[in-house]
């Protein structure tokens, strides 16, 4: 059978149709590429991390045999639950349920604040036991790495915070309510969380004996 | 319950249980039937696998545009990965 111009058209519809129909970005597409940008330092650090583990693997390995694994455990059961709250305040906002918003952003500043705390404790045990930012290379690592993180953690709390100030009215900055800064704010906090799963699988599962 | 938060629920717990069955990875037994260049590659994948996770319902990406921008950085940096962990 002849294919017509009709049919043409047809299938020309059905394609655009399904080009537009592409789910809504949440957020703006410059703080996706923003976000990627970030991670692909991350991504430098972590290829060198796995350059220098796989020239040194016993030394590596060694070296890590005195991190904690279930401080690393509990912070990365931390950080998921932060992120999952996270995606429920963005839910819950975007609903219009500013209760349950702060509820919810409530939760993952708390689990931020363990995140730190627990990172404090594991540096602190880290530094009684002597090793520091220069002892090896290692420890060079996981000291840059993981307080990279730790600032990611830290800035990424500050603006939670203020997603939640905004929602009680206590801050002049009424750009905050708009949902495309919402979402960034939560597209941020996730980035945090993933790149955290890949510190942990790398420097604490990945370098374990 | 709204179905999407169901979702986000059980993607949740998946993250959990896959965190957890990832630090089987630091047993003796696992040491025993693998070698630590298997057991870096293995952590590997899992991560990766629970950050796509991540990016397709956390940060819902799913289904939009930049899901393949994102899943193009994924698949590299799990490649790239690979290649390091078992050189």
């Amino acid at each position: 059978m002849p294919v017509t111009n009709i049919d043409k058209n047809a299938e020309k519809s059905v394609t655009e149709t399904s080009f537009l129909s592409a789910r809504k970005m949440p957020s703006e597409p410059w703080m996706w590429f923003f976000i990627l940008g970030d991670m692909s330092i991350f991504a430098i650090f972590f290829g060198a991390y796995l350059w220098k583990l796989g020239a040194n693997r016993d030394v590596f390995i060694g070296e890590a045999a005195s991190l904690v694994l279930s401080l690393g455990l509990f912070n990365t059961l931390v950080l998921l639950t932060s992120s999952y709250t996270v995606a429920r305040a963005v839910h819950a906002y975007r609903q219009g349920d500013d209760a349950l918003t702060r509820t919810m952003l409530g939760w993952s500043l708390l689990a931020a604040a363990i995140f730190i705390g627990t990172k404090v404790v594991e540096y602190s045990m880290e530094l009684a036991d002597g090793h520091g930012l220069t002892t090896s290379a290692f420890f060079m690592y996981y000291f840059v790495l993981t307080g990279l993180h730790l600032l990611h953690v830290f800035i990424g709390s500050i603006f939670l915070f203020n997603w939640r100030l905004s929602l009680s009215g206590k801050t002049l900055e009424c750009d905050l309510h708009s949902h495309s800064r919402a979402e960034g704010i939560a597209g941020y906090w996730h980035m945090v969380d993933l790149l955290w799963l890949l510190i942990f699988a790398f420097i604490y599962i990945g370098s374990s004996s | 319950m709204n179905p999407s938060v169901r979702r986000i629920n059980i993607v949740y717990f998946c993250l959990v249980a896959i965190t957890i069955l990832s630090v089987g990875l630091t047993t003796d037994m696992a040491h025993s039937l693998f070698s630590a260049r298997t057991v870096a590659g293995m952590a590997a994948i899992l991560a990766f696998i629970k950050a796509r996770y991540v990016m397709l319902e956390f940060m819902e990406l799913r289904g939009t545009l930049m899901q393949r921008v994102f899943d193009c950085w994924l698949l590299i940096a799990c490649l790239a990965s690979m290649l390091l962990a078992f050189r």
